[in-house]
């Protein structure tokens, strides 16, 4: 039976999978059964076509500790999870897979793991049971490049069962397709973050989401969140990185086109062009700068104080 | 029964205590008579049984209009009339009268009759039906064959922009639960993509076909210009609808592009000089080439700046709609 106030929310986004939302549900449960950690499973259902949400709305009767979030439409798996997170009313929020991949009797080793005084517990998929050249290959190779970027090195920053102290997550709002992103955008203020191996099945119903053209996205959302990360507390200072260089370039280059006679015109107009960008970088950093000041985003309330 | 997990974001009068329907006339650009306009549209509503109010939102130039609509007002009770700063268009004043209004269910017309005032009970039973937003469309259409084919090709591009198929998004009734009309933020020409905006924020939007009325003007000249600004505002809706949470998809893909178009003229012409030695004096394509790549820059950073406006503009925005299904 429920308790009016949970401990832990399991965030589930579903998004046509009717085959499998029934066996997941009752999956949860029982790994949730006998804990002694009340909960509340909330499946968020992004606008599925097929009959998802036919399923689930009679598993209620039998499931107490089930809510039901419906998206108005597709809105995607982060802003799914965002509506999930914003409906939690536990301090703990486990988000996990609606395609049964990951396995929900993982859940008490992540809650037992964020016990210990973690404020992310990420789990990793050590034997991936995905297509090795479409899915595995890439997704090394990109969490590789976010653990460089971010600063946060985590083997599987793309898996989706990971559990929070709601309190840190609650501190930044989702968008675009961030989800992947949680953890290094929330270690920046210091959040503790650790990982622990969890289970993979192979998809057994429903198909894939996810595609080869996600690659370029992603490589975009990096540099995104490389800039967030790292520098949204000076925003001017990112751009402004970005236009030294120019400058630096310009003065190379007019310096190696003195006395150039055969195309002396090549060097000087590539060195005035590369000058132009670099003006062009600093009055973006004081837009940047701009941005910031007159912005809902203060980094004053992100930072988590703590004394020694 | 649903539970909705956010506030709307206009604040306004409380919904539900007022008349059944609020029927929002902005009068700012084209118009004709609006006294007229109530006097063909309130018999019609209090008919199908529905008490309404009217709301007229003027253009502050307007002052002979404004006259006529205040001695409406002192006639009928259910009249009310605002007046909005010069210039500040349809949106604005649309805007200003959802604030005002008080019915749950909100219904906009254009200030010229487009629609037979005996066809807008369609609209309404449609919201009756679950829909959130309902548009007319006027069809058979008595237009022009040629109107009709620009319409057309709009409407295809439209599609083609946004993914939404609609076949008249220009017609300005348009029926909404108060919920809708609330939510929506429309500034400049943005009342002509409502039903894109509205899709976008995740309602139910239906088109109605309803009859085109014979007092519509069957001549509408089109200058060149308006040709130029149904084409800004297209790029304005295609940015809108896809692309406000992520800029640098958008900038960084038309960068990309931009930057890989100079970089092969370069690549091309340092072939020629190193390779065969030809002087590149004469040969303005090196112009072009590295003006493209500083372009192809210039665009791909003005996307980070986006992603930095969103990050942190975005902070406390509902990005979704959502509800909790309780019973």
């Amino acid at each position: 039976m429920t308790t009016p106030q949970p401990k832990v929310s399991i965030v589930i986004p579903v998004y046509d999978e009717e085959e499998d939302v029934v066996s997941l549900v009752e999956r949860v449960d029982a790994a949730m059964e006998g804990q002694g950690r009340p909960w509340e499973t909330i499946v968020v259902d992004d606008g599925s076509r097929d009959g998802t949400l036919k399923k689930l709305l009679p598993l209620r009767a039998s499931h107490p500790t089930l809510r039901l979030v419906r998206m108005r439409r597709n809105y995607g798996q982060t802003l799914a999870m965002q509506a999930g997170i914003d409906a939690a009313r536990g301090r703990v929020v486990v988000t996990l897979d609606g395609d049964l991949q990951n396995d929900p009797a993982d859940i008490p080793r992540l809650l037992a793991k964020l016990e210990e005084g973690w404020d992310v517990v990420s789990g990793w998929r050590r034997r991936r049971k995905d297509n090795a050249l479409l899915r595995t290959l890439p997704s090394r190779i990109a969490n590789r490049i976010i653990g460089a970027l971010s600063g946060v090195h985590l083997h599987d920053t793309g898996c989706s069962l990971k559990a929070y102290r709601l309190e840190p997550l609650r501190r930044v709002r989702l968008y675009a397709d961030m989800h992947r992103f949680i953890p290094a955008i929330i270690s920046a203020s210091g959040a503790r973050i650790t990982e622990i191996e969890v289970s993979h099945h192979p998809r057994r119903a429903g198909r894939s989401k996810y595609g080869l053209s996600r690659i370029y996205r992603v490589l975009l959302d990096l540099v995104v969140i490389q800039m967030i990360t790292g520098f949204v507390a000076r925003p001017g200072a990112w751009f402004s990185l970005m236009g030294w260089p120019w400058f630096l370039l310009a003065t190379v280059l007019l310096w190696c086109g003195r006395g150039d006679a055969s195309d002396s015109i090549v060097l000087p107009a590539s060195a005035f062009l590369c000058f132009f960008l670099g003006i062009h970088f600093l009055v973006l950093s004081l837009v940047g700068e701009l941005a910031l000041a007159s912005g809902t985003y203060h980094p004053e309330t992100m930072v988590e104080e703590e004394e020694l | 029964m649903t539970a909705f997990l956010e506030p709307p974001r206009l604040a306004g009068v409380p919904a539900g205590e007022g008349p059944d329907i609020s029927v929002v006339v902005p009068v700012t650009g084209i118009h004709d008579d609006p006294v007229a306009l109530y006097e063909l549209f309130a018999p019609e509503l209090a008919r199908i049984g529905r008490s309404c109010e009217f709301l007229f939102v003027m253009d502050s130039e307007l002052r002979e209009e404004a006259a006529r609509v205040a001695e409406l007002k002192s006639r009928c009770p259910n009249v009310s009339a605002w007046k909005i700063g010069r210039g500040f268009g349809e949106g604005i004043a649309l805007t200003v009268g959802f604030r005002h209004a008080r019915g749950r269910t909100v219904l906009t017309l254009n200030p010229y009759v487009q629609v037979e005032p005996s066809e807008v009970w369609r609209l309404l039973s449609a919201l009756d039906d679950g829909a959130d937003l309902a548009i007319a469309r006027r069809s058979p259409r008595v237009d022009s064959g040629f109107s009709r084919l620009q319409s057309s090709v709009f409407h295809l591009a439209v599609c083609a922009m946004t993914g939404v198929r609609l076949h008249d998004i220009s017609c300005g009734l348009r029926a909404m639960t108060s919920e809708v009309a609330r939510s929506l933020r429309l500034y400049g020409d943005q009342h002509r993509f409502l039903p894109l905006l509205a899709v976008r924020d995740g309602f139910r939007v239906v088109e109605v076909p309803v009859r085109q009325s014979s007092r519509e003007r069957r001549w509408r000249v089109f200058t060149p210009a308006t040709y130029v600004t149904r084409l800004l505002d297209l790029l304005t809706v295609f940015f809108l609808t896809r692309f406000t949470k992520r800029p640098l998809r958008f900038f960084g893909s038309v960068g990309l592009a931009i930057g890989m178009a100079g970089f092969g003229i370069c690549l091309y012409l340092s072939v020629i000089k190193f390779v065969w030695e030809v002087s590149l004096m004469q040969r303005p394509l090196l112009l072009l080439g590295v003006l493209l790549l500083v372009l192809g820059i210039q665009t791909g950073s003005i996307g980070l700046l986006g992603e930095m406006l969103i990050f942190t503009h975005g902070q406390q925005s509902q990005d979704y709609r959502a509800e909790e299904i309780v019973e």
